[in-house]
């Protein structure tokens, strides 16, 4: 694995499962995790935020970090899972809350949380957060090529990242990013044959990015696929880092 | 270490875009993450034609000496072709027969696939079988019921597929002496894999990709990153199907 290669996957999870027992329960062990297959860091989501209450009100979620921790361990950044509601309703109260901390990429789950995207709350999130320079993560089989297309023309100076495509969904995932020029696409599960390749030909490798969702995903089949593209090395960098560093503000 | 892919195809599929469905890459491919050889299926057959899917699948092999291997489709829509597969049986190159139940809507249990599983018992053939767990026709307990009423070897493609059915056909496959459990998946994770494993035990699991479906680079990562001694890994990759193909795995440069 000693390619060289920065690895950032910008899709895990951090945290206890529902059901699974893994060991990227805690930080350690993420971190461990990412040693085994040679990542560099990541984006995660807190567990809790995803399978439980993302207002925390449950409040026993030691010893994972904050959502509004930021970089832990300086390999492990943390995604705010948001959900956009009348006050009393989601989390945080108001996307103040997530400029102020310099967040630069929230995750949503629209579908397990039962909100929507063009509700109004959120539609005013969404403004706030695009002034901001702050992307939404969504994952694609929840949200829908749809939904993912309608926020993105909504608001063209949102980042817009589509997780989870699916390797079935090339010709989808290839519309929406032409439809859509602040849409970008994670490559985890676009593994079909080729896929990658043809989706870097089609769209440019600008537009992918690295994310695998594991541990729930296979990372390790994912990973092994971004080192060994039959693409020209660039283009590998691009997708592999440089264009997650670019989203997260951080060094490509 | 010797790989071989148990489960792989050729061949584009309606549902979806397979960028790369022919032979030539997957052979170039195999060859460059080191795998030997690997078993295909044709997707037409898989699908509505099996006896062009089975005709274009020999083809591929033999424009791949020693890199492509068969798996004949059977389908049971079309009994009669089974006359031409028991002759086709003897062919070089070819591993043996390959079921769908799901795409053929017929359960692995039904009389029609007995003929079958007749010549397969009488014949020793191995028979690699789509399984996915909670489906009417390929729940691997289906698969294990037919294992135990018949002789042949019978791989259970994917493993049922679906994680939280992955620990029972792993059981199935530790409890029928003629069951495999194969591991070509979109959702097997190198996590699971090693629980199969160790639930299975090494002897009964065989590697798979379901290549050109699913990148066959994917599956090769997914194996070597699997905490599995250097043992286990090495009879899952390729010694376990060894065993199994015998005299129907040719060495290098052989001809269908």
């Amino acid at each position: 694995m000693d390619d060289g290669l920065v690895i950032h996957d910008l899709h895990r999870i951090l945290g206890p499962l529902m059901d699974d027992q893994v060991p990227t329960d805690t930080v350690g062990g993420l971190i461990g995790d990412l040693d085994e297959l040679g990542v560099t860091s990541c984006s995660a989501v807190l567990s809790w935020q995803w399978c439980g209450d993302p207002s925390g009100r449950d409040a026993t979620h030691a010893p994972l970090p904050s959502p509004l921790a930021g970089w832990v361990e300086g390999r492990v950044h943390v995604v705010p899972l948001i959900l956009p509601a009348a006050p009393g309703g989601g989390w945080p109260a108001d996307p103040d809350q997530l400029v102020a901390a310099g967040v630069r990429m929230v995750r949503a789950c629209p579908g397990r949380h039962r909100w929507s995207l063009d509700s109004p709350p959120a539609m005013a999130w969404w403004g706030t957060l695009a002034d901001a320079g702050c992307a939404v993560s969504l994952d694609v089989s929840e949200v829908g090529f749809g939904g993912i297309r309608a926020l993105a023309r909504s608001f063209p100076e949102l980042t817009v990242v589509a997780l989870n495509p699916g390797y079935r969904e090339l010709r989808r995932t290839a519309e929406l990013l032409e439809a859509a020029p602040n849409v970008l696409a994670e490559v985890g599960t676009l593994n079909t044959s080729g896929g990658v390749e043809w989706l870097a030909a089609v769209a440019g490798a600008e537009r992918l990015v690295f994310g695998t969702g594991g541990p729930v995903n296979d990372d390790a089949g994912a990973t092994w696929l971004l080192r060994h593209l039959d693409l020209p090395r660039d283009q590998v960098e691009r997708i592999a880092h440089g264009n997650a560093a670019r989203l997260l503000g951080v060094g490509a | 270490m010797r790989i071989l892919d148990a489960h792989a195809h050729i061949g584009s599929w309606g549902d979806f875009l397979i960028p790369r469905p022919d032979a030539d890459w997957l052979a170039r491919i195999l060859s460059d993450l080191g795998v030997e050889a690997a078993g295909i299926s044709h997707m037409v057959g898989v699908g509505h034609d099996t006896d062009t899917g089975n005709r274009l699948a020999l083809e591929a092999a033999r424009a791949h000496p020693g890199r492509l291997y068969v798996w004949l489709v059977h389908s049971p829509h079309h009994p009669q072709s089974l006359a031409q597969l028991r002759d086709q049986l003897d062919l070089p190159g070819v591993w043996g027969v390959k079921l769908h139940p799901d795409t053929h809507q017929v359960g692995l249990d039904d009389p029609a696939y007995a003929p079958l599983f007749a010549l397969a018992s009488e014949r020793g053939v191995p028979v690699l079988a789509h399984t996915q767990t909670d489906s009417l026709f390929s729940d691997p307990t289906v698969a294990a019921t037919v294992a135990r009423r018949w002789s042949m070897p019978l791989l259970a493609g994917h493993g049922g597929l679906w994680q939280y059915g992955l620990l029972r056909a792993a059981r199935l496959a530790a409890e029928v002496d003629n069951l495999w459990f194969e591991t070509g998946s979109s959702r097997l994770t190198r996590r699971w894999l090693a629980r199969v494993v160790a639930e299975a035990g090494a002897e009964k699991v065989l590697y798979g990709s379901d290549a050109l479906f699913l990148d066959p680079r994917t599956a090769v990562g997914r194996l070597l990153a699997a905490d599995l001694s250097p043992s286990d890994r090495a009879a899952v990759a390729g010694g376990n199907l060894t065993r199994i193909l015998g005299h129907r795995l040719l060495p290098p440069g052989g001809q269908p």
